[in-house]
């Protein structure tokens, strides 16, 4: 419609059209309310994955978390999305806390910190190159079907590093030998 | 005596406090910043990183180590101002670290230690309120932004600590002179180098030891109590008889002098837990100039000096003084005042009701930093004391400074107990 050749009570109805336009883009943007009632789109888990900081990623991952059926497609997803993975390890002896895990792609080491004894070091090493790392890397943590991420900084000379608490639900999935671990760039 | 300074990094949501830094001697781990010791890090972790390394920053360059995690009170978001601060605050753990070694290598010298101090601010203590970026190339000082807006963050904390006497530096970049800023109740002090500000800094410490262990033992930590307990006032007295000792220990004699030592030690120990406590009501006052006058504007400072065998006042400014004062009850009977220049001095008082005010004159010479010591005694000393002193004083190498340790050791050889009381009087840089 030309706007020139609008009469001038049709303004009024222009504002109402783009009014109602508004609301259905609005309406289209993940909000509380829809997450709440709405089954997550593969579009949702995909940016869970790729987004896990946000407000929406995180109430998604708790809709994950919640139904076994979406935790299988969100760990699919973050299979084919991820730099790398870690399947859980198979433990030589009846100890379920291992420190170390690694790859031909990546290392993970804990370490524990010496004057702070309920904290540790958690060291992350990239072993190939890994261009844009400014904004750091995502660890999606898997075990029981129960999904938990972790955001480790910007990666200076391949290292990038966390200090967790030792009686923190990160900690204790690290450690634990039947975690699957994604790693995702940012 | 320990000299606690405090760094605080001007931001402009208030000052951060520097609490410590801890050399985590590990190749395998980066440097990082949590905050007040959680596993929380600070927004700049990974700058600081970059700060430490030798490739990248000079921390490991300056002072070695590998990594180090540093405690922050407070976030920091962004920037690089934090660099001045994060510097000096590394400058003063290391000095604190090498102070150690060497006060473990000669007891003698733990009148010279120096500790950063952990943003808790008490009596005594110096702060520096800190901004500053570095080039980490050519080690210059480079101008920073919103340095009014930091002062006016500031303002408050600052002038609560100088209300509790403390002495508060500011800290800015040469760069940002030209720059008109608020008004702050303390010293202001420009650099453009890092060496400059180090100069600077030492001025307001006890004596910087010359000689510094090859490597400094991080695993060690300095005392943050700037006021001995009266235990380690015994100690400090005992500081050159353990020095002896530990020497006669390492001689072929050993096995000879052992018995002889050991009773020797144990017969200081009876005897100084048996003396007096100190006297129960001494408090040293402190006039300063209000608006550069000394008039019944005046601000005055006191400091509870009663029951601490050792204490150290708040190093002041020299030209910021109208007087000092000690006021003691009647029952106090002497007071010595003995000078960085080993002069003996015995001060006089008025009586004040059942109290005695001790005058204590200021420094003719005020061209230079200088520091005394007064010497509250529980009972007369005579004349034959004061030859005595006098004459050790004589015999004290002119290399060496007084401390009160030095003091200590003639003290305990007349089988006296007095309180000692120590105070810096500094000059102002221009």
């Amino acid at each position: 419609m030309d706007s020139q050749n609008l009469e001038p009570g049709s303004n009024t109805e222009s504002l109402f059209i783009a009014k109602q336009q508004l609301r259905v883009l609005t309406q289209s943007l993940p909000s509380e309310s829809a997450s709440k009632t709405t089954r997550p789109l593969f579009n949702d888990l995909v940016y869970c994955a790729c987004r896990p900081n946000s407000v929406f990623a995180k109430k998604t991952l708790g809709l994950i978390n919640q139904q076994a059926d979406l935790a299988q497609q969100f760990a699919w997803v973050l299979n084919r999305l991820s730099f790398t993975q870690s399947d859980a390890q198979i433990a030589a002896s009846s100890e379920t806390e291992i420190e170390e895990r690694s790859n031909d792609k990546f290392e993970i080491r804990i370490k524990q910190d010496r004057l702070m004894p309920n904290q540790a070091y958690i060291t992350l090493k990239i072993k190939s190159d890994l261009p844009n790392t400014e904004q750091g890397l995502y660890l999606h943590l898997l075990r029981d079907n129960q999904f938990f991420v972790l955001h480790f900084p910007e990666l200076i000379d391949s290292k990038t590093q966390l200090v967790v608490d030792k009686d923190s639900q990160s900690y204790a999935l690290l450690c634990h030998v039947e975690t699957q671990i994604f790693i995702q760039q940012h | 005596m320990n000299q606690v300074v405090h760094v605080f990094i001007a931001s402009t949501k208030g000052l951060v406090a520097v609490q410590n830094i801890t050399d985590l001697n590990d190749p395998d781990l980066q440097s990082v910043i949590t905050l007040n010791g959680t596993s929380d890090m600070a927004n700049i972790s990974s700058a600081y990183h970059r700060f430490v390394q030798k490739s990248t920053g000079l921390i490991q360059r300056e002072f070695g180590g590998t990594s180090y995690r540093l405690n922050l009170s407070r976030n920091i978001e962004q920037g690089a101002s934090w660099q001045l601060g994060v510097y000096l605050a590394h400058y003063l753990s290391d000095l604190a670290k090498t102070s150690l070694a060497v006060t473990s290598e000669n007891a003698k010298l733990a009148s010279q230690s120096v500790s950063l101090g952990n943003g808790i601010v008490e009596q005594g203590d110096i702060v520096f309120c800190v901004t500053g970026q570095i080039n980490t190339t050519d080690k210059h000082v480079e101008g920073v932004t919103a340095v009014a807006e930091k002062i006016i963050a500031a303002s408050a904390q600052v002038s609560q600590w100088q209300k509790q006497g403390v002495l508060v530096e500011f800290v800015y970049p040469e760069a940002n002179k030209s720059q008109h800023f608020p008004e702050l109740d303390c010293s202001m002090h420009r650099c453009s180098k890092l060496s400059e500000l180090i100069e600077h800094v030492n001025s307001f410490l006890p004596t910087v030891q010359n000689e510094r262990p090859a490597v400094p033992d991080a695993s060690n930590q300095v005392s943050q109590s700037n006021i001995y307990t009266k235990a380690q006032s015994h100690n400090a007295a005992n500081s050159m008889l353990l020095g002896r000792l530990n020497h006669l220990l390492r001689s072929k004699i050993k096995y000879v002098l052992i018995p002889f030592v050991l009773l020797l030690l144990t017969f200081t120990y009876v005897q100084m837990h048996e003396s007096s406590p100190p006297a129960s009501k001494v408090e040293y006052v402190i006039s300063k100039k209000s608006g550069g006058n000394c008039d019944a504007n005046a601000q005055t400072f006191r400091l509870d000096v009663g029951g601490q065998y050792v204490t150290q006042a708040s190093p002041a400014f020299l030209d910021e003084l109208c007087g000092l004062y000690l006021h003691t009850r009647e029952s106090v009977p002497q007071v010595w005042m003995i000078t960085d220049t080993k002069t003996v001095m015995e001060l006089r008082f008025l009586e004040n009701d059942n109290d005695r005010v001790w005058r204590i004159n200021l420094p003719q010479y005020q061209q230079a930093n200088r520091q005394f010591y007064l010497i509250i005694t529980p009972e007369r000393l005579d004349l034959s004391d004061l030859a005595s002193l006098t004459d050790y004083l004589g015999r004290v190498p002119s290399s060496q400074n007084l401390s009160v340790e030095v003091l200590a050791e003639f003290f305990t050889t007349i089988n006296v107990n007095p309180q000692y009381l120590s105070h810096r009087l500094l000059v102002k840089p221009e």
